[in-house]
């Protein structure tokens, strides 16, 4: 078995090893959860040396078929299962990586049902993994909508007081986007095909092998002449990601094709398809207004899981938005940036407000999560070199943040189960390094210089600006605007630290919580210093994340410019002949 | 030669080529024989000897059909009136299986039946088989009502009031059915003077009658077969008449005839789809519109039915209409692909539902309440619950959500390619493609809502203090469920359909 494919079957295998663990050995299955998640941190980090970041290509994939449905008339639709990984992917598969080891670390408190607790969480790392790795649209969906029941039910057995309505409203909100999303996946997979598979059922060559450039510049030649039109069973469709990016591999008057004239509400169909992706992605993200799952969520998820959501979760939607949405139609990216912009500033400067409010420090926390992924939506549509770095940026900073945030929470919720920001007041006093914890994650949270979230924002900003003149998607006062989340920002947090940390030292709950109320312990001290080092590290050196996206982003942003606008025109001009 | 004596003798030919509904006929005729004969009614273990006979009859029917699907036949038998073709071998088949798993219900669960359960399995097993070889009106009729008449003595095998009364329901409403539907055939008979609608001329006969009636006739004449499939808006007996049915019997009426009516419809009624029939003169109205409205109707009435219920046969119910709605957009496309997702989607429907059954006769719940209550006391079965559930609601990794895409699939690509074509028509199967996308959010969400209640909804003590009878759960209920959940999951990852290719 291969390396990327061992790095995604290697939970779920040790998932069904723990089924055969008998109960009463209970007490060993955070350590197979936590050994298991140690293994998997050194597969990410050895598989750094194997992938060239000079190359935006897709390196180390591993192919092989497994659906083949034969279609009649329409040919046949081939999905395979293909995992690849590039320098986005390999940014996230690492985040991934350490985040679920502090979550596995975070776990160890965990009191009843353990089994089934470990259980679901190495199901749900292994999905996590897949959704990053896979490079076929099926194969992604799969992971995407596998990752929802384990989540279920950590939410819903686990969680905190309101949990079940929680759980529900989180599956709900994620199942309605993944209906988009699989009405696309339908759409493309009877418009896109596989020039490798089609060359070799239309007779081009004897074999796959003997493929050439050639051979693929006759093949598009005969699609793009029509005359395939009565060939059609000799089609191989497929829901490789590879291909539906490539503009060539659409039949010009397939659905999803360039030519197809197909129009929903006034729209020309690849936007109505863009659209529904980034729907469907937008409340995965969250951006508001389809947020509202995220922070009952957080609330009610135990520590752990937060961790999870917000950590790695979120940085699902924002990775989907660049490897489907924006990939594939490209010239929804054009078309709909200014929306998508103002969408992200107000997630901003919305979900800022709402932390300011919040009195529950876990909601606060929560809002701020929203807030935060409103700078990747802005990055994004942006489309500029330093826009799309800012967005990769902000999803792994944020993906080392916020798990710090959340633990630190949990922390004070473990001693106290209170987590009423007016309840404490002085903490300083009583834990000094928990309030030393608190404050280098507050200040990496709010954008200080010298942490992570710091060099984020500022490419996003800088790639927003320079939106304005060099590509002219978005107008200087979206990024104007964004910059007031920021204030709004340090407001709560520096609010928050006054109110909680510093004065005179008082707890509501008096003598009792006082007794409780003990530093952090070293099992704490080993899940929140490492973040804190990595938050420092990657913000004193960001060329270390930036090297390996960095080829990617180029590219990405050349070709999604370059192609959106070819094909907006293309589009906009039988739009235009049709009416 | 006499030409009476040769009919004769060619008649007597083919008997051979009917073999599996001989030996289901004879296994019915030996099961009343045996039960009159030895006195079952006495003997303790008369209900394991019955097992025993119709297990052998269904083997040996099996085996026969076996034989037929490995050698492809396409023959005209008894005069035109049967028509026996591999894909009808492949049907019988997964009747018959049907009909196995059933016996394979009563037997592991110990289900109290009496003995004329056995020799009802086999008559309905033998008008299924009858019922998807006819190519004419009337076997077809007789086929169904062979079927009906088993099936209205088998729904009141509780002998309570509450099942003589479902089981009276089911012969009116049935009754009404098969009368609408001999009132359609005597229409097309007067007008086309044919009886055989598997003759290819046929559809164009029909297209050809330059009146309204043509159409109404023909719906008219379908009314048994929709009847059966329990679509909008024949549907309103059906969830009474399950509420009361014993479970196995249950199980049975609701996968073997469904899969035998839908088949009929893909077979048979499919060459309609491209024939327009006259209303007026500026009005013409195409067959498989008819079947979009219809499955739009059966998706929007059966989702939004199921949401509601509380009791577990009456929830089957609503979610069969709401499948089975949906298994008809299989049927728009009329193309080999189509019907490959038709036959995938309705054999995980069944398998599925078998397995669902099942479960819910393992947790002996009649309620979703009692049902969470006792699931938790097996967690083994419960997860099996959850497959099963999921596979019926379409989400991956489960072999629901492969079936699920191929129906999507083949319905986009009949909408594309008819967008040009004819837009009215391209439009009602986008319609149906969004009305089936949108009730599918809403099947997610009352199908979750068991894992929900067993695994996360807090019951209230006083409630789960009641207590509700749950035997131990033996090995063999939990090996039964097995090999009807784990088919499930499995031919999601090795992709069953290639595989049978």
């Amino acid at each position: 078995m291969s390396f990327l494919t061992l790095i995604i079957v290697l939970p779920l295998f040790a998932a069904l090893l723990m089924l055969a663990i008998p109960s009463a050995q209970r007490k060993f299955l955070k350590y197979i959860t936590l050994g298991v998640s140690l293994i998997e941190l050194v597969l990410a980090v050895v598989l750094y040396p194997k992938i060239s970041f000079n190359t935006h290509s897709l390196q180390l994939t591993e192919q092989f078929d497994w659906i083949n449905l034969q279609a009649g008339n329409l040919g046949s639709i081939l999905v395979k299962y293909v995992v690849a990984v590039d320098g986005l992917s390999y940014s996230l598969v690492l985040l991934t990586a350490i985040v679920l080891l502090l979550a596995s670390i975070c776990s160890w408190n965990i009191d009843f049902k353990e089994k089934g607790y470990f259980t679901l969480f190495l199901i749900l790392s292994s999905s996590i993994y897949g959704c990053f790795l896979a490079q076929d649209f099926f194969l992604f969906f799969v992971f995407f909508e596998f990752m929802l029941l384990p989540m279920f039910f950590l939410i819903g057995i686990w969680g905190g007081k309101n949990r079940e309505y929680a759980s529900v409203k989180f599956f709900i909100y994620t199942l309605l986007g993944s209906v988009f999303v699989l009405l696309v996946m339908v759409g493309l997979a009877v418009s896109v095909i596989d020039p490798y598979a089609t060359s070799v059922s239309l007779g081009l060559v004897k074999d796959a092998s003997l493929i050439d450039g050639e051979t693929f510049e006759k093949l598009y030649q005969l699609i793009q002449s029509g005359a395939l039109k009565d060939e059609g069973r000799f089609l191989v469709h497929t829901t490789d990601m590879r291909y539906a990016t490539d503009i060539r591999n659409y039949l010009p008057h397939s659905l999803f094709g360039l030519q197809s004239g197909i129009e929903l509400f006034s729209l020309p169909i690849r936007l109505i398809g863009f659209a529904a992706l980034m729907l469907g992605f937008l409340i995965k993200l969250p951006s508001v207004p389809f947020h509202t799952w995220l922070p009952d969520a957080h609330v009610e998820a135990p520590t752990p899981i937060s961790v999870i959501l917000a950590g790695i979760l979120l940085k699902i939607g924002g990775y989907a938005c660049i490897r489907l949405a924006y990939m594939i139609f490209p010239e929804g990216a054009i078309y709909f940036a200014l929306p998508i912009a103002v969408m992200g500033v107000i997630s901003i400067i919305y979900a800022a407000m709402n932390a300011l409010a919040m009195r529950d420090l876990k909601k606060m926390i929560a809002y701020s999560s929203v807030s935060h992924m409103g700078f990747v939506l802005l990055g994004l549509a942006a489309l500029t070199m330093e826009g799309v770095s800012g967005a990769l940026m902000q999803q792994f900073s944020h993906g080392l943040i916020s798990p710090m945030l959340f633990i630190l929470v949990g922390v004070l919720y473990d001693r106290t189960h209170d987590r009423n920001i007016e309840n404490y007041r002085g903490l300083a006093s009583k834990m000094p390094q928990f309030t030393t914890l608190t404050v280098v994650a507050f200040f990496a949270s709010l954008g200080l210089p010298g942490f992570s979230g710091f060099i984020a924002e500022i490419f996003v900003f800088l790639g927003s600006f320079n939106a304005a003149s060099t590509n002219q998607l978005l107008p200087y006062w979206v990024s104007l605007l964004a910059a007031l989340g920021v204030f709004v920002g340090a407001a709560y947090y520096l609010w928050t630290l006054q109110r909680m940390f510093f004065g005179k030292y008082w707890l509501k709950g008096g003598a009792e919580w006082n007794e409780h109320l003990k530093d952090v312990s070293t099992r704490e001290l080993l899940m929140l210093v490492p973040l804190a080092i990595l938050i420092v590290l990657f913000g004193v050196y960001p060329s270390l994340f930036f090297d390996t996206t960095s080829s990617f982003t180029e590219n990405f942003v050349n070709e999604t410019l370059h192609q959106g606008k070819i094909n907006l025109e293309i589009i906009t001009k039988s739009f235009a002949v049709k009416h | 030669m006499n030409p009476n004596y040769s009919q004769l003798t060619n008649l007597i030919a083919e008997i051979s080529e009917l073999r599996a509904e001989w030996v289901l006929g004879g296994g019915f005729l030996l099961l009343i024989l045996a039960d009159l004969i030895f006195h079952f009614q006495k003997n303790k273990n008369a209900t394991s000897y019955l097992t025993i006979i119709s297990t052998i009859v269904l083997l040996i029917a099996l085996f026969f059909n076996i034989d037929d699907l490995q050698n492809p036949v396409n023959k005209r038998l008894m005069y035109d009136m049967l028509v026996s073709t591999s894909p009808s071998a492949l049907i019988k088949i997964m009747i018959i299986t049907c009909a196995g798993f059933t016996l394979a219900f009563t037997s592991i669960g110990k289900y109290k039946v009496p003995n004329e359960f056995f020799s009802l399995l086999m008559a309905s097993t033998f008008g299924l088989s009858i019922t998807i070889m006819s190519s004419n009106w009337l076997t077809l009729l007789l086929g169904l009502e062979i079927v009906s008449l088993s099936f209205y003595t088998m729904v009141g095998f509780k002998f309570t009031k509450q099942s003589a009364e479902a089981a009276l329901k089911y012969i009116l409403t049935g009754a009404l059915a098969t009368a609408l539907m001999l009132y359609g055939i005597s229409f097309l008979y007067g007008f086309t003077g044919e009886l055989n609608f598997t003759n290819p001329a046929y559809p164009y006969l029909l297209a050809e009658i330059k009146s309204h009636l043509a159409i109404f006739a023909l719906l008219l004449a379908t009314c048994a077969l929709l009847f059966k499939l329990s679509v909008v808006p024949l549907h309103i007996w059906a969830p009474d008449v399950y509420q009361a049915t014993p479970l196995p019997i249950l199980s049975f009426i609701i996968t073997a005839t469904k899969i035998t009516a839908i088949s009929v419809l893909l077979f048979y009624w499919n060459r309609y789809s491209n024939v327009s029939f006259y209303i007026n003169e500026n009005l013409k109205v195409n067959w498989s519109a008819i079947i979009a409205v219809v499955a739009i109707l059966s998706l929007i009435v059966g989702n939004f039915s199921a949401v509601s219920q509380q009791n577990l046969k009456r929830f089957v119910a609503y979610t069969s209409i709401a499948q089975i709605g949906f298994v008809l957009l299989a049927l728009l496309p009329n193309n080999r692909f189509g019907a490959e997702a038709t036959l995938f989607y309705i054999g995980t429907y069944a398998l599925s539902t078998f397995a669902l059954l099942w479960l819910i006769h393992c947790f002996k719940a009649e309620t979703f309440t009692e049902l969470a209550i006792n699931a938790r006391k097996n967690i083994v079965l419960a997860l099996f619950l959850c497959v099963t559930l999921i596979s019926l609601a379409g989400l991956p990794p489960t072999f629901g959500f492969t079936t699920k895409f191929m129906v999507f699939t083949a319905l986009f690509e009949a909408y594309s390619s008819l967008s040009s074509v004819d837009p009215i028509l391209a439009n009602i199967y986008l319609s149906a493609f969004l009305v089936a996308l949108a009730t599918s959010l809403i099947s997610f969400y009352y199908y979750l809502k068991i894992p929900y209640l067993i695994f996360i909804k807090k019951i209230e003590s006083d409630i789960e203090n009641q207590a509700y009878k749950m035997n131990e759960t033996s090995m063999n209920e939990v090996i039964f469920a097995s090999i009807l959940v784990l088919p499930l999951i499995i031919a999601f990852f090795i992709n069953f359909p290639n595989l049978i290719r």
